[in-house]
């Protein structure tokens, strides 16, 4: 028994040993560390990740798309402070305007400041994981705090349907009367993942596994229950369709009022599914219904919004150049140039009359910065 | 089951060794040799069940089959010890030739006769390439005497032995019976055991990072839209990397299958010896997918006549051997083709040998190294094309890819490099064309085929490394050092297999064969 137990005891060291090697080479290397949400809930998601923290970014095993950089004053990824009621145009959207995954000199937000000739007028204020729902609760905390002047919403597959889902730490809608009223789901008790990461020093070998590779415990027990082969894409019911429209027609109504701007000064940029541009067969089957996205398009042009809907624009682009626009095939998130095509649209949105012949919201820049 | 995935390595393995060595230490040794089969086919049965049956069917076949030839043959009674033997391979090769090669005959038919036969929706049998052979192997070796079985459980733990039975090795029951007979195979020896987590550590490195790691650089190439006009760099750089996926990922699963037998104290036979290094194309065959390579010398070479005819008679016997040997790989005329062009390799190889002994018999070149390092880039640049054929999805993609490597669509670099070669060139580029190269991964692909290029000709093979370790392992006084490396293994393992997880199990290649 005592020989067990010593045997036990030399693979547990020989265990422990092998964990430290690689927790120094980890160290060494770019393991996604994420963003560290911001302990105080109230001005959540305006202020977003602990103000001035380190943040590192990677992608996959083989930590790709590497980037490392510092929060600013809100939490945001952006290369300056933002401040208090200075009236910039702001980028309201998820993990696309986030971009973690490229230089903050790539976003949308920094190319559109240059090509308004403002490096420091264009505020970026995206949340990874928003939805619908959470962009006109990010835009009456802006309104607020920065009396913006104008507005870009990015919006992404995914940011009608999941403005109906509850999940922790984030705005969603509840049904009420014929519309829905704005809820939030304060954040639950720190995650046991997280718990153990921050008691064992934030460990650079933890957060590779966490993070880069997505390991859970779970996962290796779901080996022995794999799902069953996906069946062919379920038609989405027309109820379910029409809920999806009706928070299209409920972010419409909310959008000008939360953020306090005319429709006209609010460009909204409509993302696609640019892997089914590249190739026909690797297109995707969408979360929101085209029916839905196109009843969203439809009626913002009908409110006088600044829309575009980026498909167009990318499969021009695209015969044009053959360049593709996001970080292809590991990372559906745009990269410089998909950020490019948004700001090109945003300014051309903001800078030029719309539809219903209102005037443009912003003056044209005198001289226009470098164009990416 | 796949050696990389979770169910393998966290619940498979250790229940079937546990189990194993418990009923071992026991003395149990009928008992553990069948917990062992009745593994190997939960193994076999857990990606289809159905085909379980197919696989038993084969082996009571064969067994049967075995035991009819070697009483004839013990009678006296040659002749029909030899039909016994023909009608034996004959059922194998028509089930092999009913799931592997049915629509391709009927395919091939269509296209030359022009008829319109439906092709049959025919699943392959996981693995079936490998225990066909390994049982015609068998009755082969029993037909002449060299083999002899009685037992059903030994043969049937023989053939289904879950570390080969996928993929191989191609096994000869002379090497494997004799390991299950002994007594020294039931037990547990830490030294084997470390032995077999350093094969099955290595091996495993290989596939999920090497393999699996330049792997997103091949499909771009080989399956690039019939109108995309692949520039020579993209090809290439698409056929390197494929080169070295396949090489790793075959080698990386022949590794796991030595150290899971090693775990079990069975030797099985190396399949690679870094092929290549091989100065010429009769060396790699020596080097490269081994165990096949002795079956088809043993099995189909010499029955053929061999080298024993006359030079026309071993060059054709050279070219049918090849030929088959492409068409085992797969039901399609790239497969064909591929087998055919080693075969001329072959040939033109013996042709080269045979005027260099005859002109200049005792020449001595003058750089050596340099004349083996040009031997070493030939060989593997006649490997690489022949490899177009072999991935290729057709031959029209094969000639596509072939034509771009050739550069008759232009060589032109990616736009990003741009700045940096400008710098080199010294600010001029205008002679250099730039542009979007779909079907290339730009500096991220060049660094991943330089490194692995570097290793795969470079730095020791799986066998040097192991046999080192051995070495070292055998030379600690104290155990402990020993149990202590178990733990290590045990990391990277775990590591391994939470990255392979964040990817999803990838399949091996060979798997398809």
């Amino acid at each position: 028994m005592k020989q067990w137990a010593q045997r036990i005891g030399w693979i547990l060291a020989g265990a422990l040993g092998a964990l430290l090697a690689l927790e120094v080479l980890f160290r060494f290397l770019p393991v996604s560390m994420g963003l560290q949400r911001a302990d105080d809930v109230s001005r959540w998601p305006l202020v977003y990740a602990q103000p001035h923290s380190p943040y590192a970014y990677s992608i996959s095993w083989k930590m790709l798309n590497a980037h490392r950089g510092e929060t600013n004053n809100y939490g945001h990824i952006a290369p300056f402070d933002y401040v208090a009621g200075s009236r910039p145009v702001v980028v309201l959207g998820d993990s696309f305007v986030e971009s973690l995954m490229n230089d903050p000199a790539d976003s949308l937000q920094s190319q559109l400041a240059r090509r308004l000739g403002e490096p420091q007028g264009v505020y970026g204020l995206g949340v990874s994981g928003l939805s619908g729902a959470g962009y006109v609760a990010l835009g009456a905390l802006a309104r607020e705090e920065f009396r913006p002047r104008a507005a870009v919403v990015v919006i992404i597959d995914g940011d009608l349907s999941e403005s109906l889902q509850r999940s922790r730490g984030s705005h969603y809608l509840v049904p009420a009367g014929d519309g829905f009223e704005l809820a939030f789901e304060p954040p639950g008790p720190e995650a046991w993942t997280t718990r153990i990461r921050k008691s064992v020093g934030d460990s650079a070998l933890f957060r590779y596994l966490q993070a880069n590779l997505q390991f859970s415990p779970g996962k290796i027990f779901e080996a022995l229950h794999p799902a069953a082969s996906a069946s062919p894409a379920a038609t989405t019911p027309e109820s379910a369709i029409r809920r999806q429209e009706q928070v299209a027609d409920w972010m419409l109504a909310e959008l000008p009022r939360r953020l306090g701007l005319e429709p006209r000064c609010i460009a909204l940029l409509l993302d696609s599914d640019r892997y089914g541009i590249y190739r026909a067969e690797q297109a995707s089957t969408p979360k929101d219904d085209p029916r839905a996205r196109a009843h969203l398009v439809s009626q913002a042009r009908a409110r006088g919004f600044a829309v575009s809907d980026l498909d167009a624009v990318f499969r021009a682009e695209y015969a044009r150049h053959r360049l593709k626009f996001d970080h292809w095939p590991v990372d559906r998130h745009w990269n410089r140039i998909g950020h490019g095509v948004a700001a090109g649209e945003a300014y051309r949105l903001l800078t030029a009359g719309n539809v219903a012949g209102d005037a443009a919201c912003l003056a044209p820049a005198a001289r226009r910065a470098d164009a990416p | 089951m796949l050696f990389n995935s979770y169910e393998f390595i966290y619940f498979f393995l250790p229940v079937t060794l546990l189990v194993f060595f418990a009923l071992s230490g026991r003395g149990w040794r009928r008992a553990a040799a069948g917990w062992l089969a009745l593994a190997s086919l939960f193994f076999y049965g857990y990606w289809s069940p159905r085909y379980v049956l197919l696989l038993m069917g084969s082996i009571v076949l064969n067994f049967t089959a075995g035991q009819w030839i070697d009483q004839l043959r013990q009678a006296g009674r040659g002749d029909r010890s030899r039909l016994a033997l023909v009608a034996a391979i004959t059922a194998n090769l028509l089930v092999l030739a009913y799931y592997k090669y049915a629509n391709f005959f009927i395919d091939s038919l269509n296209a030359v006769a022009g008829t319109h036969v439906a092709l049959a929706e025919i699943v392959l049998p996981i693995g079936i390439s490998f225990f066909t052979f390994t049982q015609i192997a068998y009755l082969v070796d029993t037909y002449v005497g060299k083999v002899r079985e009685r037992g059903f459980i030994p043969y049937t733990l023989f053939v289904t032995f879950y570390p080969h039975l996928i993929a191989g090795p191609v096994l000869h029951h002379a090497e494997m019976m004799p390991q299950f007979a002994r007594d020294s195979t039931y037990a547990f020896r830490l030294h084997n055991f470390l032995i077999g987590c350093g094969y099955f550590g290595i091996g495993l490195f290989k596939k999920v990072v090497l393999a699996d790691g330049i792997q997103p650089f091949v499909g771009p190439v080989f399956e690039a839209d019939p109108g995309y006009q692949l520039t020579m760099l993209e090809a290439w750089g698409g056929v390197l990397a494929y080169t070295l996926q396949l090489y790793f990922d075959f080698s990386g699963y022949s590794d796991m299958a030595i150290g899971l037998a090693k775990m079990l104290n069975v030797d099985l036979p190396f399949n690679f010896d870094s092929p290549y290094k091989a100065r010429n194309i009769s060396e790699f065959w020596r080097r490269w997918h081994m165990t096949l390579s002795r079956f088809l010398r043993d099995y189909l070479y010499i029955p053929l006549g061999g080298n024993r005819l006359g030079s026309l008679r071993r060059y054709a016997n050279l070219l049918t051997t090849m030929l088959l040997g492409g068409l085992w790989h797969g039901a399609g005329w790239t497969f064909v083709i591929w087998g055919a062009l080693h075969g001329l390799y072959l040939v033109v190889h013996q042709l080269w040998q045979a005027a260099l002994e005859r002109w200049a018999p005792a020449r001595v070149p003058r750089w050596p190294a340099l004349g083996r390092a040009m031997s070493v880039l030939l060989t593997f640049l006649c490997v690489v094309v022949a490899w177009v054929f072999f991935r290729a999805t057709s031959l029209d993609s094969a000639l596509r890819i072939l034509e771009g490597m050739a550069g008759m669509n232009g060589l032109v670099l990616p736009l990003d490099w741009q700045p940096a070669v400008a710098s080199l060139a010294g600010g001029t580029v205008d002679s250099i064309r730039f542009g979007v190269l779909e079907a290339a991964g730009g500096s991220r692909q060049l660094a991943w085929i330089v490194v692995l290029l570097a290793i795969a000709w470079l730095s020791p093979n799986s066998q040097a490394i192991m046999q080192a370790a051995a070495a070292r392992v055998a030379a600690w006084k104290a155990q402990r050092w020993s149990w202590a490396m178990l733990g290590v293994a045990g990391v990277a393992v775990f590591m391994l297999a939470a990255i392979n997880g964040s990817h999803g199990s990838s399949e091996f290649i060979y798997f398809n064969f």
